[in-house]
């Protein structure tokens, strides 16, 4: 049911937007609309990035990108934002248990930086996602990866291991990924606050764009 | 220069008397001075340890290598030279041994690191007196920490391969005074040479690198850290606009752990050193008193033979002046010259590393407390002088005429006492408000003092009657001199009050930075535990014989709102705003720990019902609830990860924070947050030395992803410093003691002499020996326990209220203290009468009338 939500939103979505000359829908997509009550709700699950650190709230990514479908005419979109500042993979499996109570359509799923910037175990890492994708699955959640890369003087051993999770969880499991959250905006002193890793609020605001972006490329 | 050859006749000519002054006087001063020097001393003592924590004064660091023009305007900030610099380059990285890896702190140094503090290598030893800092930067080798070696199993003159080259293990850091510089910094360090960091490879296009310079700056200068983080937070803001870049870390910003105890020593000390200057001041008026009613006759010859009030002043003023100044200097000199000796006294009582030199300030506070002071403190009974009428020589006792004194000259002469006293109290205590209200204490309890000690007095007119003479006399000596003896009340009940009111405040303080001992110190704190690893990660514990303590549950939320009103101050500055946006942690709790204590408000009772039309509690820490805004029955609304839960405070309370178990600043009634997505955090204590490293190595293999902080090292340093405190609490309580016991015996015994006729009298009458003897005791014992019982009350009501506007309501009661300083007193005043009876009462009748 909610897997065809998720289609149904975007099929709203791109109807509302007019945008259907340039978006292939199917017939059968146009037929399956959310019905306008019944809003399609897409949580956040991730860690100080999503959370927003440092921002006011309505700064957050998650936020933004709501406010992006929302200028689109797209009211009828609920945004969780999930995110828990100094969270890592391990927490993933139980805090979605928590906003699967809100029924979710879509989950985006931005955890990991912390397990890097930790030097966690790579394979724990992995195993912690994985977990969490298929309780998403198992209950109808449509998933979207973010992927997540950590800086080179971690050693590029770890680095590169770290950075291959995301792709092979993502072919593992055929969901789309996002290839990296912070894409343009990672190591740009006039994109992050002082402590040279969190987005401010200028880099947040390309980050919600590249989320958006990746959202719309992902519709067929 | 008549006034000033009378003057030093006058002191040479009472040459026994003037040295009795000197020493009595000097005395009071060298418990000030000591009190001073070691308030200097600790003051010195701490901040050299904040200074060797940060091993600099100043530290500037970017996330980006820092620029020339970066350098020059934190360098033009400081406004002073700069005795010396250090650079240093640090990251992360993950570290691989031949079994395993493990994250580590790489630090590039330069040849001046550290610049106050030191490095204890394992084969080297002292960083700052060998050689190996130099072997370091000029070679391919890294000094790593001994947890590291252990987990990666590695031995000095292995290759260990960091980034793209291979280095050679020259030792092993056994002690690094920066490693307690952040609880969350747990990643043990790997020191190398600046240029050898670089060579790593490791320092890329988006890596994450610290960029620092360290400042080691002259003795002599003197910066409010607040201010110049300030200054130094606009000037980035001048030439980066809204982005942060730079960031500064002072000294004591680094010991800020400790600053809240440091901030309560200080006041303490301030407030000892006070109580100890104003015990000195009672003392020397009492002294100078004591010499002009003796000198009064001689006056009055002066003014007799035409001399002016004028020139009487002037003789007597340049008498203080000598008198005040040689006190002042003997006083000097013996603190000079016993200070140094008190390592010998108290060898393995003292601190390490502490000074005990006299300081300058000391010195100069002591002369103008022996010469302005003691003309400040003498003034009411100088103003006396314009009363004296030579006419009086024709009376048996000569002594200033009876008409009341002009009132104007009155509000003169008590005047400077009073601002000089009340400006010293605000210098001490480092506050216009604690000092004004520690003056006005004291005003009111001489006013309270004066009114018990009237009552007492009246009252003993009505127990005269019965068989005993000695008692009837004793009684109605009181009750007919009442103004002697309130004067003599008042200043044994206000030396008692000042006496027993500094180990009463000490008691609070030290129960407050002092580690409760029936608090187990934890070894290991835990974060990040997810509830479905609790019981594995019990049994890891287990394995080991060990158990997990103070197990919280963390739920982070954000407030959104207070009373319903959103919180949005247009005023905030920018900090105060990434303060409001952090998310906070809460907890549930079913009771209190041990290191907590509601201070207002009803505990709840049992978990909160889902059904009921209340809204759950909320228990608040008072300091975090004070610096909201809140109180009891205001509401707090937060988002709790997205769903809102709102809450009543229905309780505040206080918390041990140095009893190092996991506490939290709201905390809700069970029953609300329990479903929450949560973490836990733990603790483990009592783990034996040998099993820490392994035990440490089996929670992270097995759970890897809890952060497992090893804080013994951190613990043990506070406590170290703590300790330290409360040692120099005590002390300086025990010499304040002191110093005022010194005054107290001036007090009595000026109060006896001044019974000189009294005495005389009764035994020209026939009193023998032990009715007299019987008649003092009895005087003094009444005077001495209602006096002492009085001021000792007083003081206790006052230490409470100290406590409460300085300590934050630390206040516990100590009977034993409170009883042995009544019994001590009343035991002293007692004694003291009898000594100085003892010398009227050995001398016979005939020949006391012949002196006189």
């Amino acid at each position: 049911m909610n897997k065809n939500n998720f289609r149904k939103f975007f099929t709203t979505a791109f109807l509302s937007l007019g945008c259907l000359a340039m978006t292939p829908v199917t017939p059968s997509l146009m037929a399956q609309q959310t019905p306008a009550n019944d809003p399609f709700t897409i949580v956040f699950l991730g860690d100080s990035l999503t959370e927003g650190y440092g921002l006011e709230e309505a700064e957050s990514f998650p936020s933004l990108v709501g406010e992006k479908l929302k200028a689109d005419n797209l009211d009828n979109v609920s945004i969780i934002n999930a995110g828990i500042s100094g969270s890592t993979s391990a927490s993933g499996l139980g805090r979605l248990q928590w906003y699967i109570r809100s029924q979710p359509d879509l989950m985006i799923l931005a955890l990991g930086a912390n397990d890097g910037l930790r030097g966690l175990s790579v394979e724990e890492m992995k195993s912690n996602l994985s977990k969490t994708i298929d309780y998403a699955i198992a209950n109808d959640v449509e998933v979207i990866l973010t992927g997540m890369q950590i800086p080179p003087n971690y050693g590029a051993e770890y680095t590169e291991a770290f950075a291959n999770v995301f792709p092979e969880l993502a072919k593992q499991y055929d969901i789309p990924l996002l290839p990296f959250l912070l894409q343009d905006v990672a190591a740009i002193p006039e994109l992050n606050q002082a402590d040279g890793i969190h987005p401010n609020a200028e880099g947040t605001r390309i980050v919600a764009e590249t989320v958006y972006q990746f959202l719309l490329s992902y519709l067929p | 220069m008549l006034w000033l050859q009378l003057a030093n006749k006058e002191v040479t000519n009472n040459f026994k008397f003037s040295l009795f002054f000197i020493l009595n006087l000097g005395i009071g001063l060298i418990g000030f001075i000591a009190l001073d020097s070691f308030k200097s001393s600790i003051d010195e003592h701490l901040e050299n340890n904040s200074k060797s924590i940060l091993t600099a004064d100043i530290q500037i660091s970017s996330r980006f290598p820092l620029t020339a023009q970066e350098y020059e305007l934190s360098e033009n900030l400081l406004d002073t030279s700069i005795e010396s610099t250090s650079d240093q380059i640090s990251f992360l990285s993950m570290i691989a041994g031949p079994e395993n890896s493990r994250m580590s702190t790489l630090i590039g140094i330069d040849d001046n690191y550290p610049q106050y503090g030191d490095i204890i290598l394992q084969e080297s030893g002292s960083v700052a007196r060998s050689n190996a800092r130099a072997e370091l930067i000029n070679s391919d080798s890294v000094w790593v920490a001994r947890d590291l070696m252990v987990i990666l199993d590695l031995e000095i003159g292995d290759r260990l391969k960091i980034g793209d080259s291979e280095y050679i293990i020259a030792d092993v850091i056994m002690e690094d005074p920066s490693s307690t510089i952040s609880v969350m910094s747990n990643f043990p360090a790997i020191y190398m040479g600046l240029q050898q960091i670089e060579n790593t490879g490791l320092i890329q296009l988006g890596s994450r690198i610290t960029y620092s310079r360290f400042y080691k700056l002259p003795t002599s200068y003197e910066y409010d850290y607040r201010e110049l983080e300030e200054q130094f937070r606009d000037m980035e803001q001048e030439v980066y606009r809204d982005t942060r870049r730079l960031s500064m870390t002072t000294h004591q910003e680094e010991s800020e752990d400790l600053g809240e105890v440091l901030g309560y020593m200080n006041d303490y000390l301030g407030l000892i050193a006070l109580i100890a200057l104003f015990l000195a001041g009672v003392g020397a008026a009492y002294l100078f008193r004591a010499f002009f009613t003796s000198r009064f006759k001689d006056m009055a010859i002066l003014m007799f033979l035409g001399g002016t009030p004028r020139e009487a002043y002037k003789m007597t003023l340049v008498q203080i002046v000598i008198l005040g100044s040689i006190s002042a200097l003997i006083a000097s000199m013996i603190a000079f010259l016993a200070l140094p000796l008190l390592p010998l006294l108290f060898d393995g009582f003292l601190p390490r590393g502490f000074n005990n030199s006299m300081e300058l300030n000391s010195l100069v506070l002591a002369l103008f407390m022996g010469t302005v002071g003691s003309i400040i403190c003498c003034l009411p009974i100088l103003s006396k002088i314009y009363d004296l009428n030579p006419i009086g020589l024709f009376h048996e006792n000569v002594q200033p005429s009876s008409s009341a004194p002009h009132w104007k000259r009155h509000v003169a002469s008590y005047s400077p006492i009073l601002i000089t006293f009340w400006f010293l109290a605000m210098w001490q205590a480092n506050s216009v408000f604690v000092g004004t209200v520690f003056v006005a204490g004291f005003l009111a309890a001489i006013f309270i003092l004066g009114g018990i000690a009237w009552a007492i007095l009246y009252g003993c007119t009505r127990f005269t009657a019965g068989n005993s003479i000695t008692r009837k006399i004793a009684l109605r000596n009181l009750s007919r001199n009442r103004l002697g003896a309130v004067s003599c009340f008042l200043a044994i009940g206000l030396g008692s009050l000042l006496i027993n009111l500094i180990p009463q405040i000490q008691k609070g303080l030290q129960d407050y930075i002092a580690q409760p001992s029936d608090y187990s110190v934890p070894d290991f704190f835990m974060f990040d535990i997810q509830p479905d690893q609790l019981d594995l990660l019990q049994d890891t514990i287990a394995e080991r014989n060990y158990t997990l303590s103070f197990l919280s549950p963390m739920i982070r939320a954000r407030l959104e709102s207070v009373n319903g009103q959103v919180i949005d101050d247009p005023e905030e500055t920018p900090d105060e705003q990434l303060m409001r946006r952090r998310m906070m942690n809460l907890t549930y709790q079913d009771v209190l720990k041990d290191s907590e204590n509601i201070v207002a408000g009803e505990p709840w009772e049992g978990a909160w019902d889902f059904n009921s039309d209340e809204l759950p509690g909320i228990s608040l820490e008072e300091n975090f609830a004070e610096r909201m805004g809140l109180g009891i029955g205001d509401t707090m609304s937060f988002d709790v990860q997205s769903v809102p839960v709102e809450g009543r405070i229905i309780n505040t309370r206080s918390v041990i924070w140095n009893s190092f178990q996991p506490n939290f600043f709201v905390s809700f009634q069970p029953g609300v947050l329990d479903p929450a997505p949560k973490t836990f955090v733990a603790a483990i204590s009592g783990v034996q030395e040998t099993d820490r490293i392994a035990l440490q190595n089996s929670i992270v293999n097995t759970l890897p992803n809890i952060s497992v902080i090893n804080v013994q090292q951190i613990v043990a340093r506070i406590l170290d410093i703590t300790d330290q405190i409360s040692w120099a609490i005590r002390v300086m309580a025990y010499l304040s003691i002191f110093a005022g016991l010194v005054v107290l015996f001036s007090i009595a015994r000026y109060e006896v002499k001044s019974r000189f006729w009294e005495i005389n009298l009764l035994k020209i009458l026939g009193a023998n020996f032990s009715d007299v003897k019987q008649i003092v005791e009895i005087e003094f014992g009444i005077l001495g326990f209602f006096a002492a019982l009085s001021g000792v009350s007083l003081s206790l009501a006052m230490s409470y209220g100290i406590s409460w506007f300085i300590f934050d309501g630390l206040w516990s009661f100590s009977p034993g203290i409170t009883a042995f300083t009544i019994v001590a007193i009343c035991a002293l005043s007692i004694l003291t009468a009898l000594i100085a009876t003892l010398s009227v009462l050995r001398q016979k009748p005939l020949e006391l009338l012949r002196t006189t």
